[in-house]
């Protein structure tokens, strides 16, 4: 394998680095490429990562875990950048591998890696045959064609400067990030190009080691240079002089080591990488500059040295690098997020993406309401009709619940229908229409909890709270909630969460006549099971759905025609301002 | 045969990822909590007054006494002192500490038949742990390399070994004190083993340092010994910086006496402008070496440069130049540690213009723009000599620049 193999990548990355994905999707842009190589950002809470690609800010997905991202993105992978903690860095590395089937290479950010973690991501990628840069790597660059991780730069000013945005024939292999570009750059104005360039890590154990890098570049036909930045310590030197000496591939190499301050300190140094330190004779830079040199390769005296033999040997190649597009800065963040609807310039006003009127043409206001509550355009005839019948049960309840009497207080004191909605829709809340989405939270968190039903009623008992969902005032189990037989013979189709608010519902009944599963216990339990096995949403998106309040919408939704009517009808009435009769209120001094 | 050991740059840093040994006495106490014994020693700090107390606890008996600070060759160096009573213990402390040592440890003499010494030493490798044992050790080994058993555990294999002497449960028990405690290096030599009980008179162990939290106080930064022990008040001052920051700070003088102070940044770039002043052979003329990186913050860097230009002010060079130079940074920012800098000039800037201090900057990277025009504003301002460089002029171009103020 070598990575110029690796044309068109589709790319995971591993925390929500912004500069450095930034960055990478910038090359992606300038070499003219029609879509973003990052397909999905791990690790991140925000199921929506903002970019741009080009002047246009796109949105990558954001999941918490690789095991969401979904299996049709997943199986085309071929590339993952791990930008998370030290800690993680093994973790992710290893389920990459077994999640990825395409994968290649990845390049691991992390500095502070422990060894013991380091030996095992060497271990398992070179089993995988995956080529892993790390730890405390800043990544792999293709002249021309992918950017994974910082290398080349982070504005797009650096990377437009580093001349790597056309493909060529040399290999720059370096232990240090930060000189890398340097050489990069020395490389490229010296009329040179890049076939690839690679950060090594100046760890003690990287997982790819400069030779393996060289063997790369000596088997491929197409290179003609490799450039190599070393430091002292290790005996990484030692395998490239004993492979470039045995290749009959002979490319031009220039090296330097970096390391012979090292030499004036009377006893061995440990300088900024793990790495670098010379604690024998063997891991000094001027013996690493002896073998290499015996070997036929380049060495430099100096970095002065190193500079001009690149700028001598290098291969001059002819491909030029002409920018065909161009990246306005600053480029502005939008600061909404909202793929429900949009008055697009023409005046044309869209929801979910189609016209208003074709979008509302073959559609019921419940199905309009389904479809922009949820974003998505199409549900399951299931959802549809349970959505419809729930918002017709729900529509009033009566002119004494609380939401009902506020409205109609508002109306008798003067005030406009705004001010009267809001007046019953500020009741909902926990006690007053509510309890669907509580009850719906705990049946969800039950059933995937595997909590028995037994222990689920004991828990509520335990802390004296009343169970969502459960009990009525006057229907009994001898005298059946109407509402609630209609929904559960039409719906109910033996789901977990039925079954489960079911169970529930017969050990509390059998403590008390009147605990049975009531119509908010019910339409909880039903919407749960449809929303699984109708609409085939995951965990994940199923509490998603519940988190965003889609239950109380459905209330809040149909009581709003409730509210609205008690309102108006007040106003017909004009029976002038209410005052609660004297002796309505009284105090505990009696 | 003591392997070469790895010295941190600077002690008691954990931060620095790297190699880094432990005291003696947290190596015995760690090996013993192994294999379930009570290891009966103490450890003393010369600093800490509490360590006295800890003496006169110590029961009746014929005590070690050592320096217990990663030097090498302690009994050629008069570092051991054997069979004490309880009373000389802190005299031959005090003695000792006179020559610049700050810990030592004290603990009961263990009397035995020298015949039943062994030695023992564990490494981490890439093949997996690397084991060197002799049944006829000692301090005498290394005249008898012939004698060393040496095998290799590949990783993770739970193959039981046995070796002459030492049982396969036993070797099991310390190889997972070595994996558990990520250990890359413990040697014990003399190790006594006598009715499948293990004693170690001495102990040698390096931990990777990055694993100091994956160990949860099995060991920690205070366990972190480093032989050097004439530091200098910059030194110390950038090793407590370091102590408390997430960056990693570091500074080694070279030649206290030297022309040139380096202020450096990025691990391979700082190399590059070392090398590049020992090619032109300036190597002697540099007071010092050091390094931040991993974005520290202002005020760390404010603190950084004023221990350093100590180190400046210290020299009895004529001729003094700074050097602010590093390579073009991927994240840290200029602006950012640039004005830390710059405080530090500002305070010290009767001194710098009184002795004619000329600076030369060379860096790039986030905000390179902003940092170096501020740089470059405040060295006109005050009226500095001065050379103000973007990533556009390269490393050995600056050095080249120095080096010919140097000379002129």
């Amino acid at each position: 394998m070598k990575f110029s193999d690796i044309k068109n990548p589709a790319i995971i990355v591993f925390g929500n680095h912004t500069a450095t994905i930034q960055s990478m999707l910038d090359f992606d842009y300038l070499v003219g490429r029609q879509k973003p190589s990052i397909k999905a950002v791990v690790g991140v809470q925000q199921k929506v990562c903002r970019y741009f690609f080009g002047n246009q800010e796109i949105l990558i997905k954001g999941y918490s875990e690789l095991a969401e991202v979904p299996e049709t993105v997943r199986e085309l992978i071929e590339m993952v950048g791990v930008m998370q903690s030290a800690r993680r860095a093994l973790t992710c590395i290893e389920q990459s591998i077994a999640q990825l089937p395409k994968l290649k290479a990845a390049f691991v950010f992390a500095e502070n890696v422990t060894e013991q973690d380091a030996l095992k991501l060497r271990d398992i990628s070179s089993k995988a045959k995956v080529a892993v840069l790390g730890p405390a790597s800043v990544g792999i660059l293709v002249g021309g064609g992918w950017k994974l991780g910082a290398i080349g730069g982070i504005t797009p000013m650096q990377v437009i400067d580093s001349g790597t945005l056309a493909p060529g024939d040399t290999v720059v292999v370096s232990t240090s990030g930060g000189i890398v570009n340097e050489i990069i750059n020395q490389v490229t104005h010296s009329g040179g190009r890049l076939a690839y360039a690679t950060a090594i890590g100046g760890d003690l154990w990287p997982a790819t080691k400069p030779f393996e890098i060289f063997k790369m570049a000596l088997d491929d036909p197409e290179v003609k240079t490799i450039v190599y930045f070393g430091e002292l310590g290790g005996h990484d030197e030692e395998q490239v002089a004993k492979i470039y000496s045995e290749t009959r591939n002979k490319k031009l190499v220039i090296a330097y080591i970096a390391g012979s301050i090292s030499e004036h300190f009377d006893s061995p140094q440990q300088f900024g990488h793990a790495k670098a330190m010379a604690s024998s004779e063997l891991e000094t830079a001027s013996y690493k500059k002896k073998i290499l040199n015996e070997a036929g390769v380049h060495v430099a005296d100096g970095f002065a040295d190193f500079e001009q033999l690149i700028n001598k040997f290098v291969s001059k190649t002819k491909q030029e690098q002409t920018i065909i597009k161009e990246i306005k800065e600053p480029r502005m963040s939008a600061l909404f997020v909202d793929n429900i609807s949009k008055e697009d310039d023409d005046g044309v006003v869209r929801i979910l993406g189609e016209d208003i009127l074709a979008f509302t043409k073959d559609r019921s206001l419940s199905e309009i309401a389904l479809a922009m509550f949820s974003g998505r355009k199409k549900s399951s005839e299931q959802l549809k009709e349970f959505f419809d019948v729930v918002l017709k049960l729900l529509v009033d309840h009566g002119p004494q619940v609380s939401g009902a009497v506020n409205t109609m207080i508002t109306a008798r004191a003067g005030s406009e229908l705004p001010a009267g909605l809001a007046a019953g829709l500020l009741t909902i809340g926990p006690r007053f229409g509510g309890a669907i989405d509580q009850a719906a939270q705990n049946w969800f968190a039950a059933v995937n909890d595997e909590e028995k039903a037994y222990d689920f009623v004991e828990r509520f008992a335990k802390n004296k709270v009343y169970i969502p969902g459960i009990g009525h005032r006057k229907y009994r189990i001898d005298n059946p909630d109407p509402r609630v037989q209609m929904l559960l013979k039409n719906f109910d189709k033996g789901g977990p969460y039925t079954n489960f608010a079911n169970e529930v519902a017969k050990i509390t009944s059998a403590k008390k006549a009147n605990l049975i599963l009531n119509v908010d216990g019910a339409v909880a339990c039903l919407l749960l099971d449809i929303l699984q096995n109708s609409e085939k949403m995951n965990r994940r998106e199923i509490q998603l759905t519940l988190d965003s309040g889609f239950c109380n919408a459905l209330f809040v939704f149909a009581r709003s025609v409730g509210f609205i009517a008690h309102f108006l009808e007040q106003k017909r009435l004009d029976e002038g301002l209410f005052r609660l009769p004297d002796g309505m209120v009284i105090s505990e001094e009696g | 045969m003591r392997l070469e050991a790895r010295q941190p740059l600077i002690g008691y840093n954990v931060n620095l990822m790297a190699r880094v040994k432990l005291s003696e006495f947290r190596a015995k106490k760690l090996i013993a909590r192994q294999l379930g014994y009570d290891y009966e020693g103490i450890s003393i700090d010369f600093e800490d007054n509490n360590s006295q107390k800890a003496v006169s606890k110590l029961p009746e008996g014929s005590y070690v006494v050592k320096v217990d600070q990663a030097t090498k060759k302690r009994n050629k160096l008069g570092l051991v002192k054997l069979n004490r009573s309880k009373t000389e213990i802190l005299d031959d402390v005090a003695a000792m500490a006179a020559k610049g040592y700050r810990y030592f440890l004290a603990e009961p003499i263990v009397k035995h038949d020298t015949k039943v010494e062994r030695f023992l030493a564990l490494m981490r490798t890439e093949q997996g742990i690397e084991i060197h044992y002799s049944a006829s050790g000692g301090v005498d080994i290394e005249e008898h390399p012939e004698d060393v058993t040496k095998l290799i555990i590949a990783g993770g294999s739970q193959k039981l070994i046995k070796l002459p002497g030492l049982s396969a449960e036993r070797l099991g028990q310390l190889i997972e004190l070595f994996n558990k405690n990520h250990m890359v290096y413990l040697e014990i030599n003399p190790l006594l083993i006598e009715d499948s009980q293990l004693t170690p008179l001495d102990a040698a162990v390096e931990v990777d340092s990055t694993a100091e939290l994956a160990v949860q106080g099995a060991w920690t930064g205070n366990d972190v010994r480093s032989s050097n022990t004439q530091k200098t008040d910059s030194e110390k001052a950038v090793e407590s910086l370091q102590a408390i920051s997430v960056s990693a700070l570091t500074l080694r003088v070279i030649n206290p006496d030297g022309k040139i102070l380096l202020m450096l940044s990025g691990g391979g770039a700082s190399l590059v402008v070392a090398d590049e002043f020992d090619a032109h052979g300036l190597s002697d003329e540099l007071i010092n070496y050091g390094e931040y990186s991993g974005a520290p913050n202002e005020e760390e860097l404010y603190k950084y440069a004023l221990a350093t230009i100590k180190l400046l002010k210290d020299s009895r060079a004529t001729k003094k130049i700074i050097v602010i130079a590093g390579g073009v940074a991927n994240f840290t920012d200029i602006a950012v540690t640039f004005k830390g800098i710059i405080r530090a000039f500002e305070k010290e800037k009767d001194y710098l213009k009184k002795n004619d201090v000329s600076v030369f900057v060379r860096r790039g990277g986030p905000n390179q723009q902003k940092g170096l025009t501020m740089m470059e504003d405040f060295l006109i301002k005050i009226g500095l000599k001065h050379k103000v460089h973007g990533p556009d002029v390269s490393i050995a171009r600056l050095v080249k620049e120095v080096a010919e103020e140097v000379k002129r």
